[in-house]
């Protein structure tokens, strides 16, 4: 029980980074990126590939090395890369002319499909993994099992929302894109460069997605659908943490990530009591989906509204 | 021949769901991307009720196939209606959500609960109709003949809905909707009777398919090839346009079954091709929407018959 709570905060530290992505491209756009979970999946493949090349060597505890770090560091600089590439040539264009919204979520959803059949066509339908050692599992009292992998997601990803906050805060360029995405006109009056600004949320976007797909693939494991069903999750964490709020897609993205780990389980031990025959274990995006249905009925702008966590 | 026949079918059960959909989101502007979950609800409630009784799951009732098809459709349309008293009030990109994970929550439970249709095995030897007393050539004959002729009277029952003023007050509401709710029309219902109709006529080529297929299992009603392929067939056609829906549905449908032909040419396996079709298929949309936004046809004029314009003026 306590061990699926862990589990749950692990999963929910990788949805906040998946889910960073998507609130920065809404932040800004104005649209839901659909494509995100497919990003985040080829965040993870890029890795992986580059993860073949590069020497792994070793570190103290983790069961990667070095090797797998720089090859995290390329794939996120690949990724900004192509997600600003397909901003410029796709979607500037359709911001440029004004556009109706149907237009944005139609491209993001094509890209969808192109992007997940490029991951198919390169790496297979098959299930990937970084390494193929073991990881040494600590027991813990109360049946916790954790691996030294998991605590160093939960502590990157601690460090990477703590760099974000203090970038979107306290610098100029964070300021400017939270001025340009409360009024794009009266911004661009002050001397703001919108064409930069939507460029540097890009990359952030590409930065930060790239990461969670990679430590999904640290965590877990790779398939080629993960990001996909992570989907669901991660819009709740976008849009129950209030958008474009970081500290509360964290707090958002950790309560869905511990409710399709723990509340599953739980519920699983009332069917049974109950003698209903199903399985909870394949509804775990379900279960997701209908706390976001949940959420959009009754706060479609966040729960953490007015709080320190939605500043 | 038998090949035509086929291209007929496909493209009839295509342009069926091509017309659900563009009554939602050409004429209404819904963003539903939960086709495939409609038209999974049509093709396991006509195949549940027409099939031969199998153990391990409910059904084999052996009804006709009409029943089964109106049956198809009229869940379908329940569904439709379930989905839009939760979603409808929703802001557009919410609704897409929602409509998205609610498919996929309805292929989840295909895939999960045995007892509806046996699960990732799916149901078998679904009928066609007449197909004990013809020889397989007949039956297919017959089969594309009635699939065109639904498919045909699906098109003149949609497109008398839109040119009535029901379908000019539905465009309204894609254009304006806060005039729309002034000059007094209820712009949910409106709203919900698009989401049933398309709902129903989508279960319909759901139901269609299941039929010509003869074999479905969760993976036939896969976000691909029930999202996605309609939703390129009506932008390719000029969403707005039920003919351009037909059209779009044809020319996409032949084009994705003949790329078939040329895959021995490329130096890939059998399970690459289903990926290059689709990251075909992906671009296209991308080039169109970037290229031609109105799609190959474009939208037709909608005014009322007993208005009155001037010579020269120009409509949009």
């Amino acid at each position: 029980m306590l061990g699926n709570i862990v589990d749950g905060i692990v999963l929910g530290c990788i949805i906040t980074l998946g889910g960073l992505g998507i609130s920065y491209v809404l932040l800004l756009q104005n649209y839901f990126n659909f494509t995100g979970g497919t990003y985040f999946t080829l965040g993870a493949f890029i890795a992986f590939a580059f993860s073949r090349i590069i020497p792994m060597g070793e570190l103290p505890f983790v069961t990667f090395g070095p090797g797998l770090l720089l090859s995290l560091l390329l794939s996120m600089i690949l990724l900004a890369i192509i997600m600003t590439a397909v901003d410029k040539l796709l979607f500037r264009p359709l911001r440029l002319r004004n556009a109706p919204f149907m237009f944005f979520y139609l491209t993001a959803f094509g890209m969808l499909f192109v992007i997940r059949s490029i991951i198919y066509l390169v790496w297979g339908a098959g299930t990937q993994n970084f390494v193929s050692g073991l990881p040494h599992i600590y027991r813990l009292p109360g049946g916790i099992n954790i691996t030294a992998d998991k605590i160093f997601v939960v502590l990157a990803t601690i460090i990477l929302v703590a760099l974000i906050y203090y970038f979107q805060y306290n610098t100029r360029l964070g300021k400017a894109m939270l001025a340009t995405a409360d009024d794009e006109r009266l911004a661009a009056i002050t001397g703001i460069k919108i064409k930069n600004i939507h460029t540097t949320v890009t990359v952030i976007a590409g930065l930060v997605t790239a990461m969670g797909g990679v430590f999904y693939g640290i965590a877990v494991q790779m398939r080629p659908l993960m990001g996909f069903n992570l989907l669901m999750a991660m819009f709740f964490a976008v849009i129950c943490g209030g958008h474009g709020a970081i500290l509360g897609t964290l707090g958002a993205g950790i309560i869905i990530g511990v409710l399709q780990e723990f509340g599953t389980v739980v519920v699983q031990i009332g069917l049974d009591a109950g003698n209903i025959p199903v399985e909870m274990s394949g509804y775990k995006e379900v279960f997701a989906f209908i706390f976001l249905i949940i959420i959009l009925l009754t706060k479609p702008y966040g729960i953490f509204e007015g709080t320190i966590l939605d500043r | 021949m038998a090949y035509l026949l086929s291209l007929i079918c496909m493209g009839s059960v295509y342009a069926i769901i091509s017309m659900g959909l563009n009554l939602q989101w050409g004429y209404t502007g819904l963003f539903n991307l939960a086709v495939f979950g409609m038209a999974a609800a049509g093709g396991y409630t006509s195949a549940i009720l027409t099939t031969a009784p199998a153990g391990g799951r409910i059904g084999g009732f052996m009804l006709p196939i009409s029943v089964g098809m109106l049956a198809g459709a009229v869940v379908a349309g329940i569904l439709g209606y379930i989905i839009g008293r939760i979603t409808l009030h929703l802001e557009f990109g919410f609704f897409a959500i929602a409509t998205l994970g609610l498919g996929m929550m309805i292929q989840t439970i295909l895939i999960n609960e045995g007892w509806i249709g046996d699960g990732v095995w799916g149901i078998g030897a679904i009928p066609k109709p007449f197909f004990h007393r013809l020889n397989p050539f007949q039956t297919y004959l017959l089969f594309s003949i009635i699939s065109f002729v639904l498919m045909l009277v699906v098109y003149f029952i949609l497109e008398r809905l839109v040119k009535s003023p029901w379908g000019r007050i539905q465009m309204a509401i894609k254009e304006e909707e806060h005039l729309t709710q002034m000059l007094g029309k209820d712009v949910f219902s409106y709203r919900m009777q698009s989401l049933v109709i398309g709902s129903m006529v989508m279960g319909l080529g759901g139901a269609l398919y299941a039929h010509y297929q003869a074999y479905i299992n969760p993976e036939s009603f896969n976000d691909i090839m029930m999202t996605f392929i309609p939703l390129l067939m009506v932008v390719a056609g000029g969403s707005g346009n039920n003919k351009g829906s037909i059209v779009g549905a044809f020319f996409i449908w032949t084009a994705w079954s003949t790329s078939e032909i040329f895959a021995g040419y490329f130096p890939l396996g059998a399970a690459q091709l289903p990926h290059v079709r689709m990251l075909t298929v992906g671009a296209i949309i991308i080039l169109l929407l970037r290229f031609r936004p109105t799609g190959l046809i474009g939208r037709e004029r909608a005014v009322a018959s007993s208005a009155e314009t001037e010579e020269g003026e120009i409509i949009q």
